[in-house]
C-alpha cells in the first residue's frame, strides 16, 4: 500500500512537470497553463493527504517504495526508490502548503506576463526537486533532487534573461551551488571511508557542513541571497523565503546519525551556525533595500535553527524550520507593501529594536569599521572579485603551472599511466575554465575542452578498473551525444553568421528558444549533472575512483563543478540578455528551428537510451 | 580653474537632463522628457532617443496590430504621409508610384503590393539566401554616407582603451548612496549623515580598517580630504579626461552610468524637504565621489601615468564614433529588414543615384513610425472630435440646462467620467468637474500619517496646514505591537517568537490569499476619517508658515472661487463634493493612482475640509449663497468603486431626502461603473453580472497578488473645458478629463486662463508620462513590476544594487495607446488667441506637445489650433449612436467607439 501510494504520488509530480513542459512548449493559453497546474498541484496535495493518514495508521513507521534499479553492471547499481519519514512528511506538506499559496498568488500576478508558462513549468520542476530531495533514501537520488532544485532556481533567477544583472547573478549563483554541490559529490564517496579513520569523517562532515550551508547562504556563501531575488516576486519567496534556502537545515536533519559520531563536530556546526547567524544579522541591520534586508534576516533566523540542531534539539529545529520558512516567504510576498507599512511603523512609532538600539552602545571606535563591514556585505565579493581578477591576469599561467605540477607530485606514488591521466584531467579542466576569464578562444573550443576532460576522466577510470570497460564505453557514447546534441545546437544557431566576440552577451534565445532550450540540455548531459542519464556515468566514475585515491575523485568533482560552470557560463552569453545587431528573418526561422528540433530532439533521445541498449 | 569648462554650467545642464521623479511616495506625473519642452515634439523625442539610447516610437508591429484592431482608415495614413514627406521627395525614387504603396505594405494588404511588384516586375527578386542578404547589408552600407557623430564618448572610450570595465564602481557606490539616503528600511543609520554626503564618505573611510574596495588607496583619501568637492571634481577629471572639451560628456556619462540615482540626488537637492530624514547631498558631491572611485580603480590596476585618456585623435575616431557606429548598423538592420519584408531587390541601389541615396537617409524605419504614429493620432482625434460635434448640436439647447435639486462636483479626472455618466441617468443630479483639490491648498495633519502631506497641485506651495484631531492610541496597545514587531524580527526572540507565532502566520497567510476583502476591512486604512473633527479655523495670528488653519476672508474667498469656475447661475439645495482616491495593496507605485491634482494622494480631506468651510456660517454671512444650499463632503475610491460620505451626521433633515436620493442613485451609479472598468480586466469575463463585476473590482483592490488594481490613467488622450452640455450622454470610453467652464459667464477669459494655468500642466504630465513610458517602457518606464525591489522607501529597482528604475511600471501602461493630450475648450478661437498672448503655457501647443481645438459655443464649429493660428476643420464623419450603453460596453475589451448614448425615454 505505501509503495502504491508514493509511487502514483511521485509519478504525479512527475507527470505534472511533464504537461507544463509540453504547455511552456506548444505555448498553451496561460488560462489552461495555470488550470492545468492547479491540478496538478490539487491531486498532489490529497495524495499526499492519504499519504499522511496511512503514515499515521501504520503508528509513524517509514514508508518505503521497492528498489528499482534503473542501472545495472557487475559492480554498480543505480537504484531508485523511495522513502518517507516524519521529517520528510513534515517538509513536504510545508512545501506543498506553500506550493499552493504560490500558485494561487502567481496565477493572478503573473497574468499577462510574457514567460508565464514557463514560470509555471520551472515552479513545477522546483516541486519535482524538493519532493525527490525529500523522499530520497540514497545519496545520489538525494543530489539529483538537489541540482534540480539548483537549476530551476538558476533558471528563475534569469527569468528575465534580456537584463543583464539578472543573468549575471543567475550564474554567479548557479557557482554557488557547484561548489556546495562539490561538498555533495565528494562527501557522498568520502562516506564510504568514514568508518575507517576519523580524517575520513570529518572530511565528510565538513562537505556536508559545506553543501548544507552553501543552499542555506550560511557563512562564506552568506552574500548570494540578495542576489537571487531578481525574478518576479513569487519566485522570489517560493525559493529564497521558504523552500529552498530551508534545504540546509534539512540535509543536516537528515545526516545527522553521519555526523554526530564525529568528535567534537557539533560544536563546530554550532559555532559555525551561531557565527553566520550573528553575521546575518548584522547584515540584515543596514540594508537599504527591503527584500535584500528580507534576506539577510532569513539566513540569520537559519544560523539559528543550524545551532539548534547542532544543540541537539532536531525536532524544535524542524518546527522552528517550518514556521521560519512560512514568515519569510510571506514577508517577501507582501515586500512592495514595505512603503505603506512604514509610513504605519512611524505612525506608532515602533522600532524593530525593542527598548534599545545596540548599535548605538558600541564604543565610538567601532562603529564605522563595523558599519563599513556590514555595507560591503563582509567583504567577501570584494575578496571574490579580487580572486577573478587575479585569475584573468598573467598569473592564471603561474597557478595553472603549480596546479599542474602538484598533481603531479600527489601521483607521484600511483602508476605511470594514472599519473599522466589525472595530470591531463586537470589540465583540460583549467583550460576549459579559465579559458572563459581569459576571453582567448570561441565556444567550440570551451565546448570540446569540457568534452575532453570528460573523456579523460573516463579513460582514467577505464585504465584504473579494465574490467568495466563495457560500461565506460557506453557511458562514453552518452557523453559523445550530448557533446554532438549540444555542438549542433551551436552550429546550427550561427550557421550563416559571422562569428564575433563570445564574450559579449548575444541573446540568441529571443530567436532560438528551443535550440537554446536543447543546448542547455545538452550542456547538462555533458556535464554529467544529474538531470541527464550520463549522471548515472559520472556515478559510476566516481565509485571506482574513489577506493583508490581520493586526490583522483576530487579531481574528478572538481572537473564536474567546474566544467557545468563554464557550461552554463557558456550558455548565459550565448543564448541570454541584450538584444544582439543581427539580422533576423522570422519566416525562415521558424522552419529551420523546428527541423533542427526534431533532430536534436531525436539526438538526444538515442543517446540517452544507449546505456540500456548496450547492455 | 580651466576656462573652456566651467563645472556649474555643465552640471545645471546636464541636471537638466536628469529624471525629475519624486521619492515614490510622492510620486507625480510629470512629462518624462520636461527637458526638451522648448523643442518642436518630433525633434525632441529623436534628440532624447539618442541621448538615452530609447525607442523614440512604438515598434512597427504595434502600430500594425492598432492600426488592424481598430480598422482604421487608410486616408489618414496618406495625409500623414504626404505630410512627412514632401512630394518632391517622393517622386523620381524607386517608390515614386504613390505613397500608398507604404500604406498597403504597412498594413499588409498584399494584393495590392503584388500589383505594385508587377508594376515593377524587374525588380523583384527571388526569395533571397543568407549570402545575398549579408550582400544587401553591405551594400546598404556603403550607400549611406558615414556620419560622424558629433560626441566622443570620452569615458566609453576609456573603458574601451584600458579594458577597465568602470561600471564595476556602480554596484559599491550605489550601495553607499542607497543606504546614506536612506529613508527607514534600514535600521542601521549611515554614521554621520549629517554631515553631508561628501564629508560623511569621508569621515566613514578616515582611519577605517576596513576598506571600501581593494582599489581604494589610503593615501589618496589623504588628498581627497583636503579638497572640497568642486575641487576634488576638477583634480580628477584632469586625470582621467584631460581634454576640457571632453569633460562634459564624460561627466554626464558618469552620471548616467545610473541615471536613476542620480536624478533622485537632483531632486533632493532641488527640494531637501521632500525627505522626511535630512539628508543634505548634491550632484557635485555624488559625482566628487564617483570620479574619486573611478580614478582609483584606474589607478589601482594601470599605471599612475597611463591613467589618463589619451587624446581624440583622427586614428581612434571610430573608437569615438563606435556608438554613433551601433546606431548606424542598427539603422541598417532595420532597413535591411523592411526592405527583405518588401521583398525589394537591393541591386536597384546598385547605380548610386542621388535620389535613391536621399531615400535611403528619410526613409528610415523612424520615418516610417513617424508617419504611422501621425496617422494614429489623427484617426483617434477626428473620430473624437466629430462625435462630440454630433453631441455638442444634439444638446444646444441645453446649453444651460435648469438647475436641479442635486449637484455633484467631481476631479476633472478620466477616471471620473464614466462615473458621472451613470450618475446624471437619474435626472436629478447634474455633475460638474473641477481640479481634485477644489482650491483648498494646505498641508493636511492626517492622524492616520505620522507627518503632515501635502495636499494641493505640485506647483502650489501652500501656506496652511490643518489638522486632524486623533485619539491618541493606548499605551498598551502601542507596546504590544512594539513588541511583536521586535520579537519577530529580532534576531535572539525570533527562536521563540517564530515558533510559537507559526499558527497566526499560518492564518494569515490564508486570510490574505483566500479572504482579502475580509482581512482588508480589517485592515482599513483611510486617510481622514469619515467623522472626525479638523482644525481648519485660524487660530492666534502667528505669520510663520505654514499658517495654522484659514481665516474665515480666506475661506469665503475659496468657497466663491470654485463656484465661480463652475459657472452656474443658481446652486443646488445639495452639493456633493466628491473628492477620489484609490486604495491599492502590494503596491509601491501608489501615489500615481491617487489624485494628480492633490500631488499624489487622496483628495478626501480636501473635499471635506472645503464642505466643512462652505457650510460654515460664519463664511457664509460673507458669501451671497441661498440659505437653502448644503455642502457634503465625499470621497470617491476609483479602485474599489466606493463611496465614503463625510460628516453625514450633520446633514440637515430638510436635506435629508435629497442626500437619500443621491447615495441611491450614486449605489447604482458606482456598481455600473465598475462595471464598464472591467470589461478592461481580462480576469473578468465580458458578460459577467454587475454585482458580480463590483464584487471583483474590490477584490482587485484588496488583493496582495493582483499587480493591476486599476489601470488608472491609461488610455487617457483628450481634456475637454467647456460646459455639461458638450459630454452630457457622450460615451468617452473613460478617455476624457472634463473640466467645468462656462464661456459666457467668462468674460474678460480671467477664469479661463486660471483654469488653464491648473488644467494644462496636470494634463500634459500625465498624458506625456503614459505616452513615453509606452513608448520604451524599459527607458523611459520602470519595466515589470513584478520583480520591484523597494530602495531606500525612495524607488523602485529591479533586484538589489541596481539603478532606481523611474516611470510607470508595463503594467499600468499596457493597455495605454499613446497619444498626445488634445484640448478641447469652448470658447470662440478668437478669444482663446487672445488669452494666448500672455499665456504661461503656449510652448505645449505650438511645439506639439499637447493638441488644441476650440469648438465654438454658438454654432459648435470646431477649429484646429496651429501654429498661433486657429484653421477650421471640417469633419465628415457620420454620427455613431449608441443605443444602450450596457450592451454596448459588454462588445470588447479593445477601445471602444466613442459616440452618442440614446437618451433612454
Amino acid at each position: 500500500m505505501s509503495e502504491i501510494l508514493l509511487s502514483v504520488f511521485f509519478s504525479l509530480v512527475i507527470l505534472t512537470v511533464l504537461i507544463q513542459a509540453l504547455g511552456t512548449i506548444f505555448l498553451f493559453p496561460e488560462k489552461r497553463q495555470i488550470r492545468l497546474f492547479l491540478l496538478g498541484l490539487l491531486n498532489q496535495s490529497l495524495l499526499l493527504l492519504s499519504i499522511t493518514f496511512y503514515f499515521f495508521w501504520n503508528h509513524c513507521s517509514v514508508m518505503h517504495t521497492r528498489d528499482i534499479t534503473l542501472f545495472k553492471s557487475p559492480h554498480y547499481d543505480f537504484i531508485f526508490s523511495l522513502q518517507l519519514d516524519s521529517i520528510s512528511l513534515t517538509m513536504m506538506w510545508l512545501t506543498c502548503f506553500f506550493v499552493n499559496i504560490i500558485a494561487f498568488f502567481a496565477r493572478r500576478y503573473m497574468h499577462r506576463e510574457p514567460g508565464v508558462q514557463r514560470f509555471f513549468l520551472l515552479i513545477s520542476f522546483f516541486v519535482l526537486g524538493m519532493y525527490l530531495t525529500l523522499l530520497s533514501p540514497t545519496l545520489s537520488l538525494l543530489f539529483t533532487g538537489w541540482e534540480i532544485v539548483g537549476i530551476s532556481s538558476y533558471l528563475l533567477i534569469a527569468f528575465y534573461w534580456e537584463r543583464e544583472k539578472a543573468v549575471f547573478n543567475a550564474e554567479y549563483i548557479y557557482w554557488i551551488y557547484q561548489i556546495s554541490d562539490l561538498g555533495f559529490l565528494q562527501g557522498a564517496f568520502f562516506a564510504h571511508i568514514s568508518s575507517l579513520h576519523t580524517f575520513g569523517a570529518w572530511c565528510t562532515g565538513i562537505l556536508i557542513l559545506l553543501t548544507a550551508f552553501g543552499k542555506s547562504a550560511q557563512f562564506p556563501f552568506l552574500t548570494w541571497l540578495p542576489k537571487a531575488l531578481e525574478g518576479p516576486t513569487p519566485s522570489s519567496a517560493l525559493f529564497y523565503g521558504a523552500l529552498s534556502i530551508h534545504l540546509g537545515p534539512y540535509l543536516l536533519l537528515r545526516t545527522e546519525p553521519v555526523w554526530r559520531t564525529i568528535h567534537g563536530f557539533s560544536l563546530l556546526l554550532g559555532i559555525l551556525g551561531a557565527f553566520s547567524g550573528i553575521l546575518a544579522y548584522l547584515l540584515s541591520l543596514s540594508r537599504s533595500t527591503i527584500k535584500g534586508k528580507i534576506a539577510y534576516q532569513g539566513s540569520s533566523q537559519i544560523g539559528i535553527i543550524i545551532l539548534e540542531i547542532a544543540l541537539g534539539f532536531p525536532t524544535w529545529a524542524l518546527f522552528h524550520t517550518v514556521a521560519h520558512a512560512l514568515y519569510r516567504g510571506y514577508q517577501l510576498l507582501e515586500a512592495p507593501s514595505i512603503i505603506v507599512n512604514e509610513l504605519q511603523l512611524q505612525k506608532f512609532k515602533i522600532k524593530s529594536r525593542w527598548f534599545f538600539s545596540w548599535t548605538e552602545t558600541l564604543p565610538k571606535k567601532w562603529i564605522k569599521p563595523l558599519y563599513l563591514f556590514v555595507l560591503n556585505e563582509t567583504c567577501i565579493d570584494l575578496f571574490f572579485s579580487y580572486m577573478i581578477q587575479s585569475f584573468s591576469k598573467r598569473k592564471v599561467f603561474y597557478q595553472l603551472s603549480f596546479l599542474t605540477g602538484f598533481v603531479y607530485f600527489i601521483f607521484q606514488s600511483e602508476s605511470f599511466s594514472l599519473r599522466i591521466i589525472c595530470t591531463l584531467v586537470s589540465f583540460m579542466l583549467l583550460c576549459s575554465v579559465l579559458s572563459l576569464h581569459l576571453q582567448a578562444i570561441g565556444p567550440f573550443t570551451i565546448l570540446f575542452l569540457v568534452y575532453l576532460s570528460q573523456v579523460f576522466g573516463m579513460a582514467a577510470t577505464l585504465v584504473l578498473h579494465p574490467q568495466c570497460s563495457q560500461q565506460i564505453i557506453a557511458c562514453f557514447f552518452t557523453f559523445t551525444g550530448s557533446f554532438l546534441l549540444a555542438w549542433t545546437a551551436l552550429s546550427l544557431c550561427f550557421s550563416g553568421r559571422a562569428w564575433g566576440n563570445l564574450f559579449r552577451w548575444h541573446g540568441l534565445m529571443r530567436y532560438y528558444p528551443l535550440t537554446g532550450a536543447l543546448f542547455f540540455l545538452g550542456a547538462l548531459g555533458l556535464t554529467g549533472s544529474p538531470l541527464a542519464f550520463t549522471f548515472i556515468a559520472e556515478d559510476f566514475m566516481m565509485v571506482h575512483l574513489v577506493p583508490c585515491n581520493a586526490m583522483a575523485a576530487t579531481l574528478a568533482c572538481l572537473a564536474y563543478i567546474l566544467n557545468g560552470a563554464s557550461m552554463i557560463r557558456l550558455f548565459g552569453f550565448l543564448f541570454l540578455c541584450t538584444k544582439p545587431q543581427v539580422f533576423h528573418d522570422p519566416l525562415r526561422d521558424h522552419a529551420l528551428t523546428y527541423f533542427q528540433a526534431a533532430c536534436l530532439l531525436s539526438a538526444f533521445l538515442i543517446t540517452q537510451s544507449i546505456p540500456y541498449l548496450s547492455w | 580653474m580651466d576656462k573652456n569648462f566651467c563645472l556649474k554650467e555643465s552640471l545645471e545642464s546636464i541636471k537638466h537632463l536628469l529624471p525629475k521623479q519624486f521619492p515614490i511616495k510622492d510620486f507625480v506625473h510629470h512629462n518624462t522628457l520636461h527637458a526638451f519642452e522648448n523643442l518642436p515634439f518630433e525633434a525632441a523625442l529623436l534628440e532624447a532617443s539618442s541621448i538615452f539610447d530609447a525607442s523614440a516610437y512604438l515598434n512597427l508591429n504595434k502600430y500594425r496590430s492598432i492600426f488592424e484592431s481598430k480598422k482604421i482608415d487608410a486616408t489618414f495614413l496618406e495625409a500623414s504621409i504626404q505630410e512627412t514627406f514632401s512630394k518632391s521627395f517622393l517622386s523620381g525614387t524607386y517608390f515614386h508610384k504613390n505613397g500608398l504603396f507604404l500604406v498597403h505594405f504597412f498594413l499588409k494588404n498584399y494584393q495590392e503590393i503584388s500589383d505594385f511588384k508587377s508594376f515593377y516586375a524587374n525588380y523583384v527578386p527571388k526569395k533571397m539566401t543568407t549570402r545575398e542578404l549579408g550582400k544587401f547589408f553591405f551594400k546598404i552600407n556603403q550607400l549611406l554616407p558615414k556620419h560622424v557623430s558629433k560626441k566622443k564618448f570620452p569615458r566609453m572610450r576609456l573603458i574601451k582603451q584600458k579594458k577597465i570595465d568602470l561600471n564595476k564602481i556602480n554596484r559599491i557606490f550605489i550601495k553607499l548612496l542607497s543606504h546614506y539616503l536612506d529613508q527607514g528600511i534600514s535600521e542601521w543609520e549611515f554614521p554621520s549623515a549629517e554631515k553631508g554626503f561628501y564629508q560623511g564618505f569621508l569621515s566613514l573611510l578616515e582611519n577605517n580598517i576596513v576598506s571600501l574596495a581593494i582599489f581604494v588607496q589610503s593615501e589618496d583619501l589623504t588628498i581627497l580630504r583636503t579638497m572640497n568637492p568642486e575641487k576634488a571634481i576638477y583634480y580628477y577629471l584632469d586625470k582621467l579626461c584631460s581634454e576640457d572639451s571632453e569633460k562634459k560628456d564624460y561627466i554626464q556619462e558618469t552620471l548616467f552610468a545610473h541615471i536613476g540615482w542620480s536624478g533622485m540626488v537632483s531632486v533632493i537637492e532641488d527640494q531637501p524637504h521632500c525627505l522626511r530624514k535630512k539628508r543634505p547631498i548634491s550632484l557635485m558631491e555624488i559625482l566628487a565621489v564617483k570620479l574619486f572611485l573611478e580614478y582609483e580603480l584606474m589607478a589601482h590596476t594601470t599605471p599612475s601615468s597611463e591613467v589618463a585618456l589619451t587624446v581624440f585623435s583622427e586614428k581612434n575616431r571610430s573608437f569615438g564614433s563606435m556608438v554613433a557606429h551601433h546606431k548606424r548598423k542598427s539603422h541598417i538592420a532595420s532597413l535591411t529588414s523592411l526592405f527583405m519584408q518588401l521583398e525589394i531587390d537591393m541591386n536597384i541601389f546598385s547605380e548610386r543615384s542621388k535620389k535613391n541615396i536621399s531615400f535611403l537617409e528619410q526613409v528610415s524605419v523612424l520615418k516610417l513610425q513617424e508617419v504611422f504614429h501621425k496617422a494614429l493620432e489623427k484617426a483617434q482625434y477626428h473620430s473624437f472630435l466629430a462625435q462630440l460635434q454630433h453631441n455638442a448640436k444634439r444638446n444646444h439647447d441645453q446649453r444651460n440646462p435648469k438647475t436641479q435639486p442635486i449637484t455633484a462636483i467631481f476631479c476633472i479626472d478620466d477616471r471620473e467620467a464614466s462615473l458621472r455618466t451613470y450618475l446624471e441617468e437619474d435626472p436629478m443630479i447634474q455633475t460638474q468637474g473641477v481640479p481634485g483639490f477644489f482650491g483648498i491648498d494646505f498641508l493636511f495633519q492626517s492622524s492616520q500619517a505620522p507627518h503632515p502631506e501635502k495636499l494641493c497641485p505640485v506647483t502650489v506651495i501652500p501656506q496652511h496646514i490643518v489638522r486632524e484631531i486623533h485619539e491618541e492610541t493606548s499605551f498598551f496597545l502601542k507596546n504590544l505591537k512594539n513588541f511583536f514587531h521586535a520579537g519577530m524580527n529580532s534576531f535572539l526572540l525570533g527562536w521563540i517568537f517564530l515558533p510559537l507565532s507559526a499558527p497566526w502566520i499560518f492564518l494569515k497567510i490564508l486570510m490574505r490569499m483566500f479572504l482579502p476583502t475580509t482581512y482588508a476591512s480589517f485592515h482599513k486604512r483611510s486617510f481622514v476619517l469619515k467623522n472626525s473633527r479638523l482644525k481648519f479655523i485660524r487660530e492666534g495670528d502667528s505669520e510663520t508658515l505654514p499658517k495654522k488653519g484659514y481665516t474665515f476672508e480666506e475661506m469665503a474667498e475659496r468657497v466663491s472661487e470654485l463656484i465661480k469656475i463652475v459657472g452656474m447661475e443658481k446652486l443646488s439645495p445639495l452639493i456633493v463634493i466628491m473628492g477620489h482616491e484609490s486604495s491599492s495593496i502590494n503596491n509601491p507605485h501608489f501615489a500615481a493612482y491617487d489624485c494628480g491634482a492633490c500631488s499624489g494622494r487622496s483628495g478626501g480631506a480636501n473635499a471635506k475640509t472645503f464642505a466643512l468651510m462652505a457650510n460654515h456660517p460664519q463664511v457664509r454671512a460673507m458669501l451671497p449663497l441661498p440659505e437653502d444650499v448644503f455642502f457634503i463632503g465625499a470621497l470617491h475610491n476609483t479602485a474599489e468603486d466606493t463611496l465614503t460620505f463625510f460628516d453625514e451626521k450633520t446633514i440637515p433633515p430638510s436635506h435629508q431626502t435629497l442626500f437619500n436620493t443621491f447615495k441611491s442613485s450614486a449605489n447604482r451609479a458606482l456598481i455600473k461603473n465598475a462595471k464598464e472598468r472591467s470589461r478592461r480586466f481580462e480576469l473578468i469575463p465580458l458578460n459577467t453580472s454587475l454585482k458580480k463585476a463590483h464584487e471583483e473590482v474590490i477584490l482587485r483592490a484588496c488583493s496582495l497578488f493582483e499587480p493591476r488594481p486599476e489601470y488608472n490613467h491609461a488610455t487617457h488622450s483628450f481634456c475637454i473645458v467647456g460646459r455639461r452640455y458638450l459630454t452630457h450622454q457622450f460615451f468617452t470610453d473613460r478617455k476624457a478629463f472634463l473640466q467645468s467652464y462656462h464661456p459666457e459667464t467668462d468674460k474678460n477669459h480671467f477664469i479661463l486662463k486660471n483654469i488653464l494655468n491648473a488644467v494644462v500642466p496636470v494634463c500634459t504630465g500625465i498624458n506625456l508620462e503614459y505616452f513615453f513610458s509606452t513608448m520604451d517602457h524599459e527607458v523611459y518606464g520602470s519595466g515589470t513590476k513584478l520583480s520591484h525591489n523597494v530602495a531606500s522607501l525612495l524607488g523602485v529597482m529591479h533586484g538589489v544594487n541596481d539603478d532606481l528604475r523611474t516611470g510607470l511600471p508595463r503594467q499600468m501602461v499596457e493597455i495605454h495607446d499613446p497619444l498626445r493630450c488634445l484640448f478641447i475648450i469652448e470658447k470662440k478661437p478668437v478669444q482663446i488667441l487672445e488669452l494666448f498672448q500672455s499665456f504661461l503655457f503656449t510652448h505645449y501647443f505650438d511645439h506639439r506637445w499637447a493638441f488644441l481645438a476650440a469648438i465654438d459655443p454658438e454654432n459648435a464649429s470646431i477649429h484646429w489650433y496651429h501654429q498661433r493660428q486657429f484653421l477650421p476643420l471640417f469633419l465628415n464623419n457620420e454620427k455613431f449612436e449608441i443605443s444602450k450603453l450596457d450592451d454596448f460596453i459588454k462588445e470588447s475589451r479593445e477601445d471602444l467607439k466613442f459616440g452618442l448614448i440614446q437618451q433612454e425615454l
